[in-house]
């Protein structure tokens, strides 16, 4: 017998959810590495692990988006001579998002990564997490060609300094017909917190501060005693640490530089948000 | 493990002997005390980390530590 086929586009249904969903303003966005989903254990906590999670496995959460603008994802339609207009597709989609307040970290962070394929999902002000259905029982992130920044980093006479971040839909129809969502019953946004690398700066011999690698602000009251107290889970090349008048004092093993372990690791000593870049010694005598 | 205060890193110090702990050390830690106060302090943490303790017989003369 011969192969058959049957009509895909006649799956077509009018009806509604008998629970009409009132799509809320988007607070966040969450990229994950393209082809990476947030799982299925979607509980309190669960993100805060996740932001922290090791690669390829962590998420990047941006917040907190107080405008959106959707540009393209338009059918497209076109006449074959003196025919009726005809659709000939959908055009490209660029949703861009307004963060509250203008980040150098953040727009140098996107800015480097600009060439890298994300999926995104999107969080409402509902609690409700958009993404598509990929055939699985999880949802999936929209899969983007690019995820791009627009920073206004000074004031102007009439607006503060801004940010705009442009997610480019990889296939806007797609995105359109597998759209799905699930709702979460807790607001996650609270633990939706990206990480901020960090440099260990070896101030005088021994005497480490935490500093922000861009800007430099000092983190080591924030951090100095829980480094200190988890030491030997959350360092790497050290035998002894203790903490101190906003400096942590640190013994080296031999040869060693020390560093701070992953954030997965840093967590779990309750240090959260940061993760190492760079050890900067002071230059040997 | 947490000694007065400072948190030694078990796996880091089990490797290296102990005078090399003591001085790698020694002027690290507890400064307001005399120099030798603190050797003794740090003795006390590398038999408690290595497992050795004064029950254990010393070594004979010329021997020398680990």
């Amino acid at each position: 017998m011969r192969n058959i086929r049957s009509c895909i586009g006649n799956a077509f249904a009018t009806g509604q959810s008998a629970c009409q969903i009132d799509f809320g303003k988007i607070k966040a966005i969450i990229l994950v590495n393209h082809g990476k989903t947030l799982g299925s254990s979607l509980t309190k906590g669960a993100f805060e692990t996740m932001c922290h999670a090791d690669l390829p496995n962590r998420i990047y959460p941006i917040k907190t988006i107080v405008e959106y603008a959707k540009n393209g994802g338009e059918p497209q339609v076109s006449a074959v001579g003196y025919g009726g207009n005809g659709v000939t597709g959908v055009n490209a989609q660029t949703d861009t998002f307004t963060i509250d307040k203008y980040s150098e970290h953040l727009a140098a962070s996107i800015t480097k990564n600009m060439n890298k394929k994300f999926d995104a999902y999107y969080l409402d002000e509902n609690n409700l997490l958009i993404g598509v259905n990929n055939g699985t029982d999880v949802l999936g992130g929209i899969p983007m060609n690019t995820v791009y920044c627009t920073p206004t980093p000074h004031p102007t006479s009439s607006a503060k300094a801004t940010m705009t971040v442009s997610c480019c839909l990889e296939d806007a129809r797609a995105a359109i017909e597998d759209f799905d969502y699930v709702q979460l019953d807790f607001n996650p946004l609270e633990e939706l917190n990206g990480l901020v690398p960090v440099d260990l700066v070896e101030t005088a011999s021994g005497k480490y501060k935490v500093i922000e690698t861009i800007g430099g602000y000092d983190r080591t009251a924030e951090f100095g005693a829980a480094i200190a107290t988890g030491a030997s889970t959350v360092l790497n090349g050290a035998s002894a640490a203790t903490y101190a008048d906003g400096l942590l004092t640190l013994t080296v093993t031999s040869g060693a530089t020390p560093s701070l372990k992953a954030p997965s690791i840093l967590l779990t000593a309750d240090i959260a948000g940061i993760e190492w870049n760079k050890t900067v010694k002071l230059p040997s005598a | 493990m947490v000694f007065e205060g400072v948190t030694f890193i078990e796996q880091a110090i089990r490797p290296m002997k102990r005078q090399d702990f003591i001085k790698a050390h020694k002027d690290a830690f507890w400064l307001d005390r005399e120099p030798k106060e603190r050797e003794k302090m740090l003795s006390d943490v590398y038999d408690q980390i290595t497992g050795t303790n004064e029950k254990q017989p010393k070594p004979k003369e010329g021997e020398g530590g680990e």
